[in-house]
């Protein structure tokens, strides 16, 4: 490791990693950084220090986008009354990582850009559809959520890119949120299974007319469940067709055997955490 | 914009305790080893140097953070808060009388992350629950005492404060927001 | 009383609570060197050669150390010999990954950690063994001698044979538990410096006295040349009785002439030192149809894992306890202990009890479904009584037991009120009982001396050896020598940290602190008392049996204007040229065990417990939620209730974690769970909401002022409560462990069971 550079603003940020594009890792709370780099299983020339860049430290509304900068911690997230009332499943998300320090030092952007199969906050953003604003010197660009992620710790943002911030729009009154989570223990414990969605429904024909499902820690990336959403879009609000959707989804997914988990448990618990999400998301909305 | 090189050491002026202070450290160190280090103050504790215990928790512009995590150059400029800014010269924080009072510290080594842990929930809220107790310790590792007193303590701690002590306010409860 | 049963706030709590307290990792002196430990990274393998000649030449590198180069005997073992098979650094051959081959000193961690990784060392591979019952087989690789077998312990009594042709119920079923690790939050650490001739080592050790012993040993120093620092602890649990880290640092520090340091990283600390023993329990018990136990056949294996350590003495422990606190006629244990390529099993809170007890425990609750009896009743018919003959044949004079298991019931009465609440939510209530002996096992000797002083200002200083690793027995010993001579607590000074200050001691385990050095401290302040009384008796003209001290005052009963204070009297002792000074020792009588059928006295007092687990099980996930947790205990006299309580928590919390998520991955030999994150602890989110404590108090006449000990007790039962409430709510038995929801889904799988399903 060379140099540890802290810019003071964007633009500083951006001339710097277009200089260091590829050798240089930006770094805001550290907690799988540190000790990724600690460990040796990263080794950048540069890291560029973001926490002075105030410019990215924001929690916006405009009309029903939310806009949620690259500063914002989890424990941000959590404490935010805008957040809990318009996008209560990034909450809940949020509020299920690590445990209070982690919170408080741990960015949302930070945990996508680790990219772990295993983030708690990727699911929730993509049952939300979310969007990551990426920036480079020249130009900006907008990614969905679920395409930066294209393996384990490997994301589709580019050695001079940033990613300054996420968007996804509210929650709305026809719409509802849940969120899934399965660990070994109740805080600081790494997901065996997680999964969240976003449900609409149309009440009076009692359908779902959308879906989004997310399921995490069952592949070498978080992933949508698509042939489950599928499934689920224009059919009856009814527990058969929310089983029929889980069992989809279980087929969607490519879980291994680790230290926490078999695959074969994994594979078994999606079906259970999709059925979950779906019937809180319902509940959200009621 | 500053550029560090990481094998030269650089200047860090930050505040400990209520003390300013000025510190001469390594782009690779991180908070814990300056202060336990550099400034010699050994109550703040290394349990695992990786974030997973919480033993090394002190509170930085307000928040508990996991000091061997924190790159030492992310403590300038900010408030740091450990172990030994708890007490006034021999007077103990309301937190460690209750720790002592209760039996909640038994080998004593995740006893300062506890108390710092104890202390941002009770500057935040000061009439938690114990649910809000149980949450707010949840990353500080325990082995001997089964966290039961710690609890106890800290619920303890918030009515000594309301009843008059260093922030003798009325039990009104202050979440964050 | 004045200082017995009074909740005394521990003495070094204000310390501790301020940050001040001195561990082992804080020491600075200064100018120090670094100590590393180069490892092994086979699990088994020849050591053809090792070269350091790179590492040598790295700046700041000041000694490598090799077995070669160790002046003493390069041999540990914390039972002595014939057990004594550990080498500090590796010999010929190395035996598990992380097994230690090279010390290095060097002017920073960092280039000390840079020279660990400059040596090469050239292995010839040997096939490694990880299963026990794999290296018990005749062509299992060897790891030491020509078979894999450390010791075995048989206990016998009657003949099961005929007790099963007379049993109407016959159940058989293996359990197993896994590698546990400690995991005290303070990692090992010390530091060791010579000054003049005598090798000085601080280091968080719960065993002092044995530790000098070790060290001199390895040295090849008298024991009067070595000095050990205890410092204050972080938690023991029975890991930190591994004397390896004190012979490193003491070699470097001999060697290098400077004081030398060094941490352990969690790592290390995880993967490479003792942990506990994993163990595979095979039982078959009979019993009559009216629930009378008539024969048990158990057969122990427990994983030594490379080297001995307190292996043999863990196998007896738990071969004597493996039948339970119940009267059984007819009884056959056979215990083994056996050799793998894994890191060495060692003492760990319980000392195979545990194992045993997860064992009997749900046998037991085998039984009672089989014979549709109240699981309760089944324990109460068979539960040990005054007057009962154990297993090894000892008869029990003082028994609370049945107390424990009566006040059980009306608590798991009362908490099965409680209704189920989403349908895919089972609470169930389980309970479990077990006994706990104090002290060493026979025939290990249990001694420990104290020295009490009474100054002339009438304080008093208490001088041991005793260990005090975070259970408070520094504050316990002050308020039994505070109770015995009469004066407050805090006139007593508790020297407990110096090998060189206090005399021999026994290690800190067995929950024996109280009871044996207790009774050798008493005993020490009621000599020093009586110097004392004699004097005072002159001074006031009285006879010694007349008088007494209260608060601080010794006066006549009979004419209670005939007084003088303890600093007067004191005084008269010091014009006198008296020095008050009373000096003891304590090793209980225990007999035994015979060799050949295990009978004998293993213990001089047992302490019971029974406890009550209410619990949810999220048969979707398999998860499962600790809601109550109750413990009802016999340790005696309660010298200090708020420590017990605390004792009792930390126990259940650890049994929690033992029950539902604690497990050592080993994969071909290396440690795959050696951080925090992967050995998975309760936090505060993991455990029950309610936990109750009940203490029966009932005197103990061969303790000190009525005490047992508590310590394990706590924790070697709530496995098995958990365990018992889990199969009341979902009708699955676990026999491994840990109980993770993988498993209990599994098992859920297997049958669709309902609560009244039989």
């Amino acid at each position: 490791m060379k140099k540890y550079i802290i810019p003071e603003n964007l633009g500083e940020a951006l001339e710097i990693l277009e200089k260091y594009s590829g050798r240089a890792k930006p770094l805001a709370g550290g907690t799988d950084l540190v000790l990724q780099i600690r460990d040796g299983k990263i080794n950048p020339d540069f890291l560029i220090d973001l926490t002075r860049i105030r410019e990215l430290n924001y929690i916006k509304t405009q009309k029903k986008l939310i806009k949620i900068g690259a500063l914002v911690t989890h424990a941000d997230v959590v404490n935010s009354k805008t957040l809990r009332i318009k996008a209560p499943l990034l909450v809940e998300a949020c509020e299920s990582i690590g445990s209070p320090q982690v919170r408080n030092m741990g960015t949302i952007v930070g945990n996508i850009m680790n990219a772990s199969p295993a983030a708690d906050t990727a699911v929730a953003l993509m049952a939300l559809d979310a969007e990551a604003i990426i920036a480079s010197r020249t130009e900006k660009r907008v990614e969905k959520i679920e395409s930066i992620f294209v393996g384990p710790g490997k994301t589709s943002v580019k050695g001079n890119e940033l990613v300054i911030g996420i968007r996804f729009q509210q929650i709305d009154s026809d719409q509802g949120g849940g969120f899934f989570k399965l660990g070994k223990r109740n805080s600081l414990a790494i997901s065996i299974v997680n999964s969240a969605a976003v449900i609409k429904i149309d009440k009076s024909k009692k359908i779902f007319t959308d879906a989004k499902i997310a399921i995490g820690a069952v592949a070498p990336t978080p992933l949508r469940a698509k042939k489950a959403e599928e499934m689920l879009i224009g059919s009856n609000i009814s527990n058969k067709n929310i089983e029929n959707a889980a069992q989809a989804a279980m087929k969607e997914a490519f879980p291994i055997s680790d230290i926490r988990s078999s695959a074969e448990y994994r594979k078994e618990m999606i079906k259970i955490a999709v059925k979950q999400v779906i019937s809180k998301a319902l509940e959200a909305i009621k | 914009m500053k550029e560090l090189n990481f094998e030269n050491p650089t200047t860090i002026k930050f505040q400990i305790n209520g003390r300013a202070v000025q510190v001469e450290v390594n782009p690779k160190m991180s908070l814990l080893d300056v202060l336990r280090n550099k400034l010699g103050l050994t109550g703040t504790k290394r349990g695992c140097n990786r974030g997973d215990c919480g033993a090394c928790t002190v509170i930085m512009n307000g928040k508990t953070v996991l000091s061997c995590l924190v790159p030492a150059i992310q403590a300038n400029g900010k408030k740091i808060e450990t172990v030994e800014g708890l007490a006034k010269g021999e007077k103990l924080h309301p937190l460690q009388e209750a720790f002592i009072e209760c039996g909640a510290i038994q080998c004593g080594f995740c006893t300062p992350g506890m108390l710092l842990s104890a202390k941002a929930l009770l500057d935040k809220n000061s009439n938690p629950t114990r649910e809000e107790v149980i949450k707010a310790i949840s990353g500080n590792l325990c082995r001997c005492t089964g966290y039961k007193k710690i609890i106890d303590a800290v619920m303890l701690a918030s009515q000594k404060i309301a009843g008059g002590g260093k922030n003798g306010r009325d039990r009104k409860k202050n979440t964050a927001d | 009383m004045d200082a017995i049963g009074k909740r005394i706030p521990r003495i070094d709590a204000i310390q501790k609570a301020m940050g001040k307290a001195i561990y082992a990792d804080d020491l600075n002196f200064g100018e120090m060197l670094y100590g590393k430990v180069l490892r092994s990274s086979m699990p088994h393998a020849r050591i053809k050669h090792i070269d350091t000649t790179k590492a040598q030449k790295l700046k700041g590198v000041r000694a490598i150390l090799l077995a070669k180069d160790i002046p003493g005997e390069n041999r540990i073992g914390i039972l002595g010999d014939p057990f004594r098979d550990q080498p500090v650094l590796a010999e010929d051959k190395v035996r598990f990954v992380g097994e230690p081959i090279a010390l290095i000193a060097a002017e920073s961690e960092e280039i000390a950690e840079k020279a660990t990784k400059l040596i090469k060392v050239d292995y010839e591979e040997l096939p490694a063994v990880f299963d026990p019952l794999e290296a018990m087989k005749a062509d299992a690789p060897k790891l030491h001698k020509e078979s894999n077998l450390v010791s075995s312990t048989k206990i016998s009594k009657g003949n099961v044979q005929q007790g099963f042709e007379n049993s109407d119920i016959i159940v058989e079923a293996e359990y197993r538990t896994p590698m546990n690790e400690h995991a005290y939050l303070e990692p090992e650490a010390g530091i060791a410096k010579m000054e003049g001739d005598e090798m000085i080592v601080m280091i968080c050790t719960q065993a002092p006295s044995r530790c000098r012993e070790e060290v001199a040993t390895v040295l090849g120093l008298p024991h009067s040349k070595v000095r050990i620092i205890q410092t204050t602890m972080g938690g023991g649990f029975g890991g930190k009785h591994y004397n390896l880290l004190a012979c490193q640092l003491a070699l470097l520090a001999l060697k290098t002439g400077k004081t030398v340091k060094m941490t352990l990283t969690r790592e290390e600390s995880i993967s490479t030192t003792i942990k506990r023993h994993p163990c595979v329990a095979k039982y078959k018990w009979g019993c009559s149809k009216e629930g009378k136990i008539l024969a048990a056949q158990i057969e122990i294996i427990l994983n030594a894992g490379a080297y001995a350590d307190h292996g043999p003495a863990v196998l007896t422990r738990a071969a004597v306890h493996a039948a339970g606190p119940y009267e059984i006629p007819n009884l056959k244990v056979d215990a083994h202990l056996v050799y793998t390529n894994t890191p060495p099993g060692g003492a760990m809170r319980g000392f195979g009890v545990p194992s045993v007890a997860f064992a009997h425990e749900c046998h037991m609750e085998k039984l009672a479904e089989r014979l549709g009896m109240d699981p309760i009743e089944l324990r109460l018919k068979n539960a040990f009584d005054v007057g009962s003959k154990t297993h090894t044949g000892q008869i029990l004079t003082k028994v609370a037991l049945k107390k424990t298991l009566e006040q059980a019931k009306k608590i798991a009465e009362e908490w099965r009120k409680n209704g189920e609440k989403k349908e895919s939510i089972k609470t169930g209530v389980g309970i479990a009982t077990t006994w706990y002996g104090i002290g060493s096992t026979a025939p290990v000797p249990n001694p420990s001396g104290a020295v009490v002083e009474i100054l002339y200002d009438g304080s008093v200083i208490l001088r041991t050896n005793c260990a005090e690793v975070g259970q408070g027995s520094d504050t316990v010993l002050a308020q039994i020598v505070a109770e015995e001579i009469g004066v407050s607590c805090d006139r007593v000074r508790v020297h407990s940290k110096d090998s060189a200050a206090g005399p021999w001691c026994r290690n800190t385990c067995a929950s024996a602190q109280t009871y044996i050095v207790g009774e050798a401290a008493r005993l020490a302040a009621r000599s020093a008392k009586e110097i004392l009384l004699k004097q005072a008796g002159k001074i006031l003209g009285v006879e010694r049996n007349d008088l007494q001290i209260k608060n601080g005052i010794i006066h006549s009963k009979k004419d209670l204007k005939k007084k003088i204070t303890i600093q007067d009297a004191a005084k008269e002792c010091k014009k006198a040229g008296i020095v008050i000074l009373g000096c003891s020792t304590y090793n209980p009588p225990l007999k035994g065990l015979n060799p050949i059928d295990g009978q004998g006295d293993p213990y001089a007092a047992y302490s019971y417990i029974t406890q009550v687990a209410e619990v949810e099980v999220d048969t979707e996930t398999g998860k499962v939620k600790p809601k109550k947790f109750a413990s009802i205990a016999d340790i005696g006299k309660v010298i200090n209730p708020t420590l017990a309580e605390g004792q009792m928590d930390g126990g259940v919390s650890m049994g929690l974690g033992h029950a539902l998520m604690e497990e050592v991955i080993i994969n071909n030999g290396t440690v795959v769970t050696p951080t925090l994150s992967q050995y998975l602890i309760p936090t505060s989110t993991d455990m029950p909401e309610e936990m109750i404590t009940t203490f029966l108090d009932d005197y103990e006449p061969t303790g000190p002022f009525g005490a047992k000990g508590l310590g394990e007790l706590a924790n070697v039962a709530v496995v098995p409560a958990v365990i018992a409430a889990i199969h009341d709510a979902t009708k699955i038995w676990i026999e491994e462990l840990p109980a993770t929801s993988e498993k209990i889904y599994k098992l859920l799988q297997k049958k669709q069971p309902s609560r009244n399903e039989p």
